[in-house]
């Protein structure tokens, strides 16, 4: 045992069935459902909640990420709102004595053009304008936060300069998942695992609750907080999304020393580096250009990802990658969250978390909370609705997703 | 004295690219003093400086073509280089037309019945590829 | 290795290949023009399953293709 595997984590699960209704039934106990599930019962007192998940809780995509925590997003809704989730993280440790292994490391999004130094001056001028805490830093400034690079980039990709994101930071994702899994259990919140909803239940135009093979079980409101499937969940509701699924692979590598601090990505090469808390290189990169449930790592990824890697981190080539795993990433068609009201009375949505789902988990959670609490999307994530499609209104930061 | 220099070098080729109907360009005859690659059903790559003509399809797009860059390999610097940067199984029946990724780069191999081969390579790209297999190469001579 | 079969090339890797797309099919139950516009726009139907789609042989004869891939495998079949 060591200080990664949870000892003394205290779930105090229910047993037997769900019961026939709830207020609220959540679909996914990932990291926002849990969220969501949490938030309403310490925030609003509303804890007649139910969140079920098909495998166990944190099994999706929750467990499939890279624990990334930035706000230097693209345009001024998002940066205000990744903002706030960041500075939720900073306080999450504190509000709930409950250990995430948050570290605050620095982001350093690096240029390899001219072109890219420019998107880079760019973003850190707009971040700060917008109160994310970011610099534009030249090479010599890079060379001192991570000695490990290699300027020259193998004398393809030489470092210009990067936008330094100061906040950004890591956490360790099932802490993550089980500390909100806690406080909601704890708040009398029902959280079952291995209760797949099969179908919604519908009353006229109206959803009114979900399909288990334990039972129907109504609901005043249900929110789909799920990752991956959501096109299915939604199709039962006759709501069509714009949503792609994606694969997005990643992987580890044996233990380095611990002297790699920030997190490291680059804009040219497509992929972004940090160290774990074991020590492990974890690296990604961009997800797989074509649609894709799967879950599995392909050769070729790793392969190419690994090229790309040690092109800037000589070092890494003499790392063995250790484990690999792939995300299904939800990735929206303006590459912003889709987040609230559907069209559909009793339905709502927590999706198109593309690659920027984990850093989102809290804020997501909180402001949900206060949609189904109030019945009104509040101002952070009013811009995210489903509905901004048809007003031509469309969140557009495709730039910001550290892909392409 | 550097590898390099000892490495036969892709040569900038003049050509004609040829757009057309397949059944028309399967009956073309070809200027004999012409090399012919058949890229694809309606995409034939001839080089060679004649103007070849397509008489059977009067909408045939016939443009000169300075785009490929190309090297004559012998048989053993075909087995070299499938050893140490081509993925995939070269093609069992001579003669033949490969074509995907060699040492990453996006090119063409065309066997020959003897075992040699002609190396076809974009112009932009042939610098990289020229560098990526110099090596295996030098160690033929 | 996942290898594709090009129409004109044969089995190939995939590295060689680029996705194009899915066809975008915007249901019939949509019949306000402007709802179909923004269905075409901007709705995807995302195929949990088997999937028609067009695939580019870009690193070898650069000829686009139809392909049918499971999404949940990313096996290419027929």
């Amino acid at each position: 045992m060591n200080e990664f595997v949870e000892t003394l984590l205290d779930l105090p699960w229910q047993v037997g069935d769900p019961k026939p209704a709830y207020d609220v039934v959540i679909i996914g106990a990932g990291g926002h459902g849990l969220a969501t599930a949490y938030y309403l019962a310490t925030r609003h007192g509303i804890t007649n909640v139910c969140v079920l998940d098909a495998n166990y809780i944190g099994s999706g995509n929750s467990g499939r990420n890279t624990t990334i925590i930035r706000s230097n997003y693209g345009i001024p809704e998002s940066v205000a709102f990744y903002q706030h989730s960041l500075e939720m993280y900073q306080q999450l440790e504190a509000e709930t004595g409950s250990w995430i292994m948050h570290s605050t490391k620095g982001q350093i999004w690096l240029a390899h053009s001219v072109s890219t130094a420019r998107t880079e001056r760019t973003r850190a001028l707009m971040n700060e304008a917008c109160g994310a805490k970011t610099d534009y830093i030249g090479p010599d400034e890079i060379k001192r936060l991570c000695p490990q690079i290699d300027l020259t980039g193998g004398g393809r990709y030489p470092v210009q300069g990067a936008s330094y994101h100061h906040e950004g930071a890591t956490a360790r994702h099932d802490r993550v998942v089980w500390t909100y899994a806690q406080g909601a259990l704890r708040n009398g919140v029902h959280v079952f695992q291995h209760t797949p909803v099969t179908g919604l239940l519908k009353d006229g135009d109206r959803v009114t609750g979900v399909q288990t093979p334990k039972g129907n079980i109504s609901a005043g409101v249900v929110l789909s907080a799920v990752g991956g499937h959501v096109s299915t969940v939604a199709g039962w509701a006759g709501v069509r999304l714009p949503i792609r699924t994606h694969a997005l692979q990643a992987f580890v590598t044996n233990a380095y020393a611990q002297e790699f601090a920030p997190i490291v990505s680059s804009n040219d090469l497509v992929f972004y580096i940090s160290q774990t808390p074991r020590g492990q290189m974890l690296i990604g990169a961009e997800y797989d250009r074509q649609a894709s449930y799967r879950t599995s790592t392909s050769y070729s990824y790793l392969q190419a990802c690994s090229a790309k890697a040690t092109t800037l981190f000589p070092f890494l080539s003499k790392l063995r990658i250790l484990r690999s795993w792939a995300g299904i990433c939800d990735v929206s068609t303006d590459f912003s969250p889709i987040l609230g009201h559907t069209g559909v009375d009793g339905l709502m949505i927590s999706t198109g978390w593309g690659t920027w789902g984990f850093k989102a988990i809290p804020a997501a959670g909180e402001q949900l909370a206060e949609l189904i609490a109030t019945g009104t999307p509040p101002p952070l994530i009013a811009p995210f609705g489903l509905d901004r499609f048809s007003k031509e209104a469309a969140m557009a930061d495709p730039s910001s997703a550290g892909t392409r | 004295m550097p590898a390099t220099e000892i490495v036969p070098t892709l040569e900038i080729l003049r050509g004609w690219r040829i757009i057309a109907d397949p059944t028309a360009l399967d009956s073309v005859t070809w200027p004999v003093t012409a090399h012919v690659v058949r890229i694809s059903p309606d995409d034939v790559y001839v080089i060679g400086s004649v103007e070849p003509a397509v008489p059977a399809d009067p909408y045939a797009i016939i443009t000169p073509e300075l785009g490929f860059a190309g090297v004559g390999l012998s048989p053993a610097e075909v087995a070299a280089v499938a050893q140490e940067h081509i993925e995939w199984p070269l093609p069992f029946m001579r003669p033949a037309l490969a074509q995907g990724q060699i040492a990453g780069v996006p090119a063409k191999l065309e066997l020959h019945v003897d075992g040699s081969a002609l190396l076809l390579v974009a112009c932009a790209a042939r610098h990289e590829l020229q560098a990526r297999i110099a090596r295996t190469l030098a160690g033929c001579a | 290795m996942l290898w594709i079969e090009c129409p004109n090339c044969g089995s190939r890797p995939f590295e060689e290949y680029r996705y194009g797309s899915v066809f975008p099919v915007t249901p019939d139950s949509i019949t306000d023009p402007d709802a179909r516009n923004i269905d075409h726009a901007w709705m995807q139907d995302n195929i949990q399953g088997v999937t028609q789609e067009r695939w580019f042989h870009e690193s070898g004869c650069r000829r686009w293709f139809t392909a049918t891939r499971d999404t949940t495998t990313d096996v290419f079949l027929d």
